[in-house]
């Protein structure tokens, strides 16, 4: 009992008050998210959801991507989104060089239609990775 | 129930019937075929008859001035300056906006502000039915058809192979105008070498 209260705390602190950037538009809402802390030297993930509002649906030919760069991170320039009904996600690798808080930024390029209109999006989200 | 069968296959024989031009239909023009010939006001209210360009090779342009895959091929990617070099070959370009009322980029006033943004010299038709749209299948804006001078669909699809509209994603890394590629091929007598690919960019705005 007291091993099981333990792992949860641990899971607990893991998952904790994430860094995350979120941005809302008509047809969307976008949210970076990463975890509260990232271990130096090692791959963590952050990640990119996009969730298209009621009645818009993610363009099927666009080629919805995103960059991530930031100051002594290592992150790949472009990396596509997977494409579903509603959504748009991706996993993105990145892997801190030195220990300190590090500045994010995603520059993420989509495309959403409903049955009236198309909007194509480039917006940029922000957030700051601790790495221990 | 011999009578039951017997309706239910008649039924289901009666769907089928209908199905077919249904799925015809959508499919639109294929390349090689005639052109179907339409008869479309332009913003100034002056008629533009396909039949009365025969001879002449033309490009056909479905157009939303709303669509940010119109704005970006057109200021950014591969329709920059496109109606410019077509004309210098003697095409005739046409534009169509097939966009039904309360859709995006409807209307005379907002395909004038959409001319006169992009630059445009040549005509923009509006077929706010659909028809023409329908009857040359066109699924998106931009989508592309280019009429030889016999009349003939010689390419439909993409202006291009990068799906963003900006020129900037290419498939395959090299930015390839298919629309550019078949006229030349087209004016010199030519088989066009990719006549029919997979527009890319928003609906058309159809009304039904």
């Amino acid at each position: 009992m007291r091993r099981a209260a333990l792992a949860l705390a641990l899971v607990g602190c893991a998952h904790a008050a994430p860094s995350v950037a979120r941005d809302a538009g008509e047809a969307y809402v976008a949210r970076l998210e990463a975890p509260a802390t990232i271990p130096v030297g090692a791959a963590a993930t952050l990640t990119l959801t996009i969730d298209a509002r009621p009645g818009f649906h993610p363009n099927e030919d666009y080629p919805h991507h995103a960059a991530v760069r930031g100051d002594g991170v290592d992150a790949p320039a472009r990396l596509p989104l997977a494409r579903a009904p509603t959504s748009l996600t991706a996993a993105i690798p990145i892997t801190a060089r030195t220990p300190g808080r590090h500045a994010l930024t995603a520059d993420v390029a989509f495309a959403l239609c409903d049955a009236d209109r198309c909007l194509i999006e480039k917006r940029t989200l922000a957030l700051t990775v601790d790495a221990r | 129930m011999r009578t039951s069968l017997t309706s239910l296959t008649s039924l289901t024989l009666a769907c089928a019937l209908v199905a077919v031009p249904v799925a015809a239909r959508a499919a639109g023009v294929e390349v090689g075929a005639p052109a179907p010939d339409f008869s479309l006001k332009d913003l100034d209210g002056k008629t533009v008859k396909l039949a009365d360009l025969k001879g002449k090779v033309v490009v056909l342009e479905w157009f939303n001035p709303e669509c940010p895959f119109v704005r970006a091929s057109h200021t950014k990617g591969s329709l920059v300056g496109a109606a410019k070099r077509a004309t210098q070959k003697g095409v005739v370009r046409l534009a169509i906006n097939s966009a039904a009322p309360g859709k995006q980029g409807y209307g005379v006033e907002k395909s004038k502000a959409g001319k006169a943004t992009f630059g445009l010299e040549h005509p923009v038709l509006l077929d706010e039915s659909g028809a023409v749209g329908k009857a040359y299948g066109a699924t998106n804006t931009p989508h592309m058809f280019v009429i030889d001078k016999n009349g003939k669909v010689a390419y439909r699809g993409a202006i291009d192979n990068s799906p963003d509209g900006e020129g900037g994603s290419p498939e395959g890394g090299k930015l390839i105008n298919y629309v550019d590629a078949a006229i030349d091929a087209v004016m010199a007598g030519q088989p066009v070498k990719v006549p029919s690919t997979k527009a890319y960019g928003c609906g058309v705005k159809y009304g039904s």
